[in-house]
């Protein structure tokens, strides 16, 4: 399985989630590859506090890092797509319409995925996700909220790094379970 | 609005809360600065009682007495006395202004303040207050005695008459004179008993500095008390403005205005500008192909929010992306985009509705090269056409339909530029034709309560609102990440 993480400069919140994810998904047992990518230029190395962050959670494998941009085909070929906020789901469903029933925000994803079935009962990752996307509006696609959008800590204060990691600790821990779930059989 | 929101708004206006203080503190500072001098100076007085003099255990009544004898210190025959001693050329009234008593502690002392306009004007007054106190403590008690002897003393006369009535050798006399001796004997101690003593400890001194004004405490105190009170009016007016919050939290906007922003425009042109309308294109393409509008009207409430503006850098935008943007002038009042583009003002859409003739009305426009990813493309745009008397009824039926249909090839998106929703109808009657509306705002000027009028009466009128732009807006991203660059789409 194949899960691309989007944010947008690709150096802060996507490498760290995908760091987070990896690990979350090999520790239950997920056969997966986990990349990220943002809508920015490439090439551009994580700030220290985000490298700090890493290490401080023993994912020294990701200290290499380097950011990456998004593609049409990186979206097709991706079976999960994960943003950290709703304008990078835009950027995404925009550049591959087909692309929606598979990509989320995390956020969403997590609050749907906990509120519905189970996934194990949906009867697969793909069909868990098409069954959460039916649930939702275009409106849950448009504008920003603070219910949607993990805060990008970029260019601020060591707190904001630390604050934003914290969340993502605690999400993608949860989205690892679900897609551990969905992925049983 | 909680805590935080309290505090951020203090902290938003805290150069203004500053200035304000600042103005405050140096008014009290003249004010106090400017104010003529006020000496004060201070005599203390010993409180004896009568009977602690025989007995120390007595406290109490030495408390009472110099609490009674305070009292006293402030009546008008007491000041009216001190004045005269002080020889001060000022009246009763004034006096007692600037007369004040107080016991000090509970041992039965008192000190009396006075305050003048030089030091030693303050000093005569105390001590000549003290002076008319002990005198008139004085003066009182031997009234009281005075009275007590009345009828000792008649009765000492009587028996003196009577003495000095009766012979020498009268039987009478011995017993007359020793009842005499005794009644002068009693009213000797009764004189001499101990009384009530007010005595001065320390006397008043000449003090060296003015006790006010104290411009400096002063404009301290006033500063503090204006920085409290003008971060809190600040905060109410904030509360109570119709103004859209400042600052870059879209999604708060969003959820006061009710509909999501879908792109926050900064000020002035170039790359933050072409960021911010390929965010808004983004938001429109990222709609499942059901749901993507074909005609969008672009309203505001009032004058100047930025309609023309939106209305151009849109169909820019998106027609640098695909092919079949038709850009309409639907403000046939005050038609914007025919200058803008550079275009004749007719033929346009007055002409083609009144089946004036379509020839000429459409005109090909490139994106500009600010827009342009990879090969320049045109999109397509229809002045305003010439001036009409009632622009309501030219619009009104299915006027887009026909304007959209002189089109050979139907577009894939019309976007009609509106006159301003809360002066005239014709925004709502181009809003009813199409598929969705845009609300625009202007993040410095649009009042709050405009916006919710302008959006209720879209939603009336049946049309989507799809969300708002943001004008004018203080956007973060930009400078947060100077330098990069989005990926070419």
């Amino acid at each position: 399985m194949h899960v691309l993480l989007v944010c947008t400069a690709n150096i802060c919140r996507s490498p760290l989630a995908a760091a987070m994810l990896a690990r979350g998904l090999a520790d239950a047992g997920v056969a997966a590859s986990v990349d990220s990518a943002g809508v920015l230029d490439a090439g551009r190395q994580p700030p220290d506090e985000i490298l700090d962050e890493l290490r401080a959670r023993g994912l020294d494998e990701w200290l290499t890092h380097q950011s990456s941009s998004l593609t049409p085909e990186r979206v097709r070929d991706a079976e999960l797509i994960v943003c950290m906020a709703r304008e990078h789901l835009r950027e995404v469903v925009a550049v591959v319409p087909e692309a929606r029933p598979y990509t989320f925000t995390l956020k969403d994803l997590v609050r749907r995925g906990g509120a519905g079935d189970a996934p194990r009962a949906t009867g697969g990752l793909s069909t868990w996700l098409a069954a959460l996307d039916a649930t939702r509006t275009s409106a849950d696609l448009l504008g920003s909220s603070a219910e949607d959008d993990v805060e990008d800590p970029f260019g601020r204060s060591r707190r904001a790094y630390r604050r934003t990691a914290a969340e993502l600790d605690g999400l993608t821990a949860q989205l690892a379970r679900l897609v551990a779930d969905a992925t049983a059989s | 609005m909680d805590l935080a929101d309290h505090f951020r708004v203090i902290a938003h206006n805290w150069w203004r809360i500053l200035l304000a203080s600042l103005l405050v503190a140096s008014a009290v500072y003249y004010l106090s600065a400017s104010s003529a001098d006020v000496y004060e100076s201070s005599t203390q007085l010993g409180v004896t009682s009568a009977r602690a003099s025989v007995d120390a255990n007595v406290r109490d009544e030495t408390v009472f007495l110099a609490e009674t004898y305070a009292e006293r210190a402030s009546t008008t025959p007491v000041i009216r006395e001190a004045k005269k001693i002080s020889g001060l050329p000022i009246s009763v009234d004034e006096a007692m202004d600037r007369l004040s008593t107080t016991p000090v502690g509970d041992l039965g002392f008192l000190e009396l303040t006075a305050r003048g306009p030089t030091p030693r004007a303050a000093r005569q007054l105390s001590d000549a207050l003290a002076q008319a106190l002990i005198e008139d403590v004085n003066r009182q008690q031997d009234l009281a005695l005075d009275q007590d002897l009345q009828s000792v003393n008649a009765e000492i006369d009587a028996l003196a008459a009577e003495l000095d009535s009766l012979a020498p050798d009268s039987a009478a006399r011995p017993a007359i004179e020793a009842r005499y001796e005794a009644l002068v004997q009693s009213a000797v101690e009764r004189r001499t008993q101990p009384r009530n003593r007010v005595e001065i400890v320390s006397s008043a001194e000449a003090p060296s500095a003015p006790v006010s004004p104290t411009p400096i405490r002063n404009s301290v105190l006033a500063f503090l008390v204006a920085m409290v009170v003008a971060a809190e009016l600040g905060v109410v007016g904030h509360a109570l403005s119709d103004r859209l919050p400042r600052g870059r939290d879209a999604a708060a906007i969003g959820q006061l205005v009710g509909y999501p922003v879908l792109a926050s425009v900064p000020r002035g042109s170039g790359a933050p500008v072409v960021e911010a309308f390929r965010t808004l294109r983004t938001s429109l393409m990222a709609l499942p192909p059901g749901e993507r509008p074909t005609s969008i009207a672009i309203v505001s409430a009032t004058e100047g929010a930025g309609k023309s503006f939106t209305a151009i850098n849109l169909a820019r935008s998106m027609g640098a992306q695909e092919a079949g943007v038709l850009l309409i002038d639907g403000d046939l009042r005050r038609p914007a985009l025919h200058e803008r583009l550079n275009l004749e003002r007719d033929p346009g859409v007055t002409d083609v509705l009144e089946h004036q003739g379509t020839r000429g009305a459409v005109h090909s426009v490139g994106v500009g090269a600010e827009y342009a990813v990879g090969e320049p493309r045109r999109f397509l745009a229809i002045p305003s056409g010439h001036p009409v008397q009632d622009p309501v009824a030219t619009l009104s039926g299915d006027a887009v339909h026909r304007l959209v249909s002189i089109l050979s090839d139907p577009p894939r998106l019309t976007i009609i530029d509106t006159p301003p929703a809360a002066l005239f109808a014709d925004a709502l009657t181009i809003a009813a034709q199409c598929d969705a509306v845009i609300i625009v705002l202007d993040a410095k000027a649009s009042r709050v309560r405009q916006i919710i009028d302008v959006t209720d009466a879209v939603t009336r009128s049946g049309a989507r609102i799809l969300g708002v732009v943001l004008n004018r807006a203080d956007v973060a991203r930009q400078g947060r990440y100077y330098g990069y660059t989005a990926t070419g789409r």
